[in-house]
């Protein structure tokens, strides 16, 4: 079980570069400890928002989603180097292999197996030891959720896995043979609605994304949990996002009323989860951030 | 540059009395552009800061193009992307070749723009691969293009905002003239093309400083093309000795690297010299002269001493 948990908060730069920091920093404000900046081959260049969040917080950590597919190793060290030796000790990476059908709009094919599960092995021993070589300390996570890249997770610092469900937790943890002990760290991500006040719209869009997960996911996975043989191979529609069963969404995606929040915490503690990163839409207004901020304060002050 | 001394220009610049910085890119050396850039950009509150510059050949275009998007967004406006090719050397050590240059750039330059606008792309080429591709982000920033040959200086001129340009002193004039017929070509509408004089800047303090100038000296004419001396008036003959020995030992080239030939390469003095120098540049027909590196031994003095000269006048 792990002893303490952190949490964080992945920002998307949905609605522009200085709106993203701004709620970085009212992050920080509310005492949340991580917000995460994650790589999209469509929005902004999250090195330059986790800079500028930096530049106006004292404290935050934060932390880099970047996938070797779309930077070179020595760039993402380069990058590190240069955040770490301006800023401090407070970033942490973490190397996801990006999605496919993203990456290949922007030249970037992975035709043969294996090779995303090469490239980042490759991209984590050079990054690594290039920053120790300049003397920083700096956690290397792996984000997955498919198989293959499971199997690699445990040369990593840390398994950011991107799941909600004690289930796909569960599943992980045996497709990886991993043993989260030592320094190594077992965080989950997902897309994450954690409310006090409910508001229909953001309620849409976290179901929109737990389909874009559910529909990414590897054949085991859809096997594991079951999905229905139209979901198998249905595309990314307002139909498929409207009928998804319930059975599948929770187990991508975090949808809770903030009083529920502590018993969901817990149970992933006792699995040895020790980061729990709300992603978008959590991020949706500062309201939305205010609200899981609360729900969080709330859960420390019950210890 | 040392990461103190980056920091320390960054935040003095403005005070210095400084109109604008630009920071250039070391491939394969420690110090990524972007993040660099970004120190500069939150590190300044009103002069231009731009990148002079980098290689649309050595990352995904569509992270350059991320990259500047989230630089012209984090300075509100005062970005500046400077494009250029990259040493031979350089991006050898990358596994990248680039046999036909100035079609690439003209493709980068052109993808660049379209991907700003929000355009969805399609687009294969040697360099650039896009598949239904649409950034979720518009805006207008300047493109510079880092020229020193002909067939560049006229793309920068029909193609580009702003043009850096770096050569011999005798060789400029000419540079200047490329650059407008290139202007004179363009199709759209009329356009102000910003002109850039840099030259490596030295203030020369010492007998070190000297050393460092004439090293300085042997480098440029070890990677500038023949056909860019030619139209300069200096010595070809001295200048294809000196690229000789330079091509197996620097130091010795730097020794048979004669007054003549600093004067023509570098800006190089004490501050008052310097200052003039520059001031000449700037006589040639640029907007913008910069005072870029190695700067001297002593690089705080030097750009202190040289932004206190210039103010003087």
């Amino acid at each position: 079980m792990a002893e303490k948990m952190s949490f964080g908060l992945a920002v998307a730069a949905e609605k522009g570069f200085w709106e993203a920091v701004e709620k970085a920093v009212e992050a920080e404000r509310l005492g949340l400890g991580y917000v995460w900046f994650f790589d999209r081959p469509c929005l902004v260049y999250p090195p330059l928002l986790a800079e500028a969040a930096a530049s106006q917080t004292s404290k935050l950590k934060l932390g880099l989603g970047l996938s070797p597919l779309l930077h070179s190793p020595a760039d993402i060290a380069s990058t590190m180097e240069t955040l770490l030796k301006f800023y401090g000790e407070r970033f942490e990476l973490c190397l996801i292999p990006g999605d496919k059908v993203q990456l290949s709009r922007v030249g970037v094919s992975l035709d043969k197996p294996g090779e995303a599960l090469n490239l980042i092995l490759k991209a984590r021993e050079k990054i690594k030891e290039r920053l120790k070589a300049e003397g920083f300390s700096c956690r290397v996570w792996l984000g997955a959720q498919g198989p293959e890249m499971l199997k690699i997770a445990g040369r990593f610092d840390g398994l950011l896995l991107n799941a909600a469900s004690r289930k796909l937790v569960e599943w992980a943890l045996k497709e990886s043979n991993l043993r989260v002990e030592g320094g190594f760290q077992l965080g989950i991500i997902a897309s994450s609605y954690v409310y006090e006040n409910f508001r229909e719209e953001v309620y849409r869009i976290l179901r929109r994304a737990a389909a874009v997960a559910a529909l990414g996911a590897s054949k085991r996975l859809k096997k594991l949990l079951g999905f229905p043989e139209w979901l198998k191979q249905a595309s990314l529609t307002e139909e498929t996002v409207e009928k998804l069963p319930w059975e599948i969404v929770e187990n991508f995606a975090i949808f809770l009323e903030a009083e529920k929040l502590g018993d969901y915490v817990a149970s992933l503690k006792r699995l040895g989860v020790s980061h729990l990163v709300f992603s978008h839409p959590q991020d949706f207004s500062k309201e939305t951030i205010g609200e899981l901020a609360s729900a969080l304060k709330r859960l420390s002050s019950h210890g | 540059m040392p990461s103190e001394w980056l920091d320390w220009s960054f935040r003095r610049c403005e005070a210095l009395g400084f109109q604008g910085l630009w920071i250039g890119e070391d491939i394969g050396r420690p110090g990524e552009i972007f993040t660099l850039t970004g120190l500069a950009v939150l590190s300044t509150a009103g002069i231009p800061v731009g990148i002079g510059l980098t290689s649309p050949f050595i990352r995904n275009l569509s992270t350059l193009a991320r990259a500047a998007y989230s630089l012209h967004e984090a300075s509100k406006g005062r970005f500046r992307l400077g494009l250029g090719v990259g040493g031979k050397k350089d991006l050898e050590s990358l596994g990248v070749k680039v046999d036909k240059p100035l079609k690439a750039m003209r493709e980068a330059l052109t993808l660049l723009r379209s991907l700003w606008k929000g355009e969805s792309l399609t687009f294969q080429s040697e360099f650039f691969q896009f598949k239904n591709y649409k950034a979720k982000f518009k805006a207008e920033i300047p493109v510079f293009l880092g020229a020193r040959g002909e067939k560049m200086l006229r793309l920068a001129g029909e193609e580009a905002d702003g043009a850096l340009v770096s050569g011999p002193r005798g060789y400029l004039e000419k540079a200047l003239a490329f650059s407008r017929e290139g202007l004179n070509c363009t199709l759209t509408q009329p356009k102000k093309l910003v002109k850039v004089a840099w030259l490596p800047t030295i203030l020369t303090t010492s007998e070190e400083d000297l050393t460092l100038a004439r090293k300085v000296a042997a480098t440029i004419l070890l990677d500038t093309p023949s056909k860019v001396f030619a139209y300069s008036k200096m010595d070809l003959g001295k200048v294809e000795e000196v690229k000789r020995v330079a091509a197996s030992s620097l130091r010795e080239a730097a020794s048979l690297v004669d007054r003549e030939t600093l004067e023509a390469l570098t800006v190089y003095g004490d501050s008052e010299e310097v200052c003039s120098k520059l001031r000449e540049l700037a006589a040639l027909g640029f907007d913008e002269v910069v005072f870029g590196p190695p700067y001297g031994k002593n690089w705080e003095k030097a750009v202190e001493e040289v932004a206190k000269a210039w103010l003087r006048k």
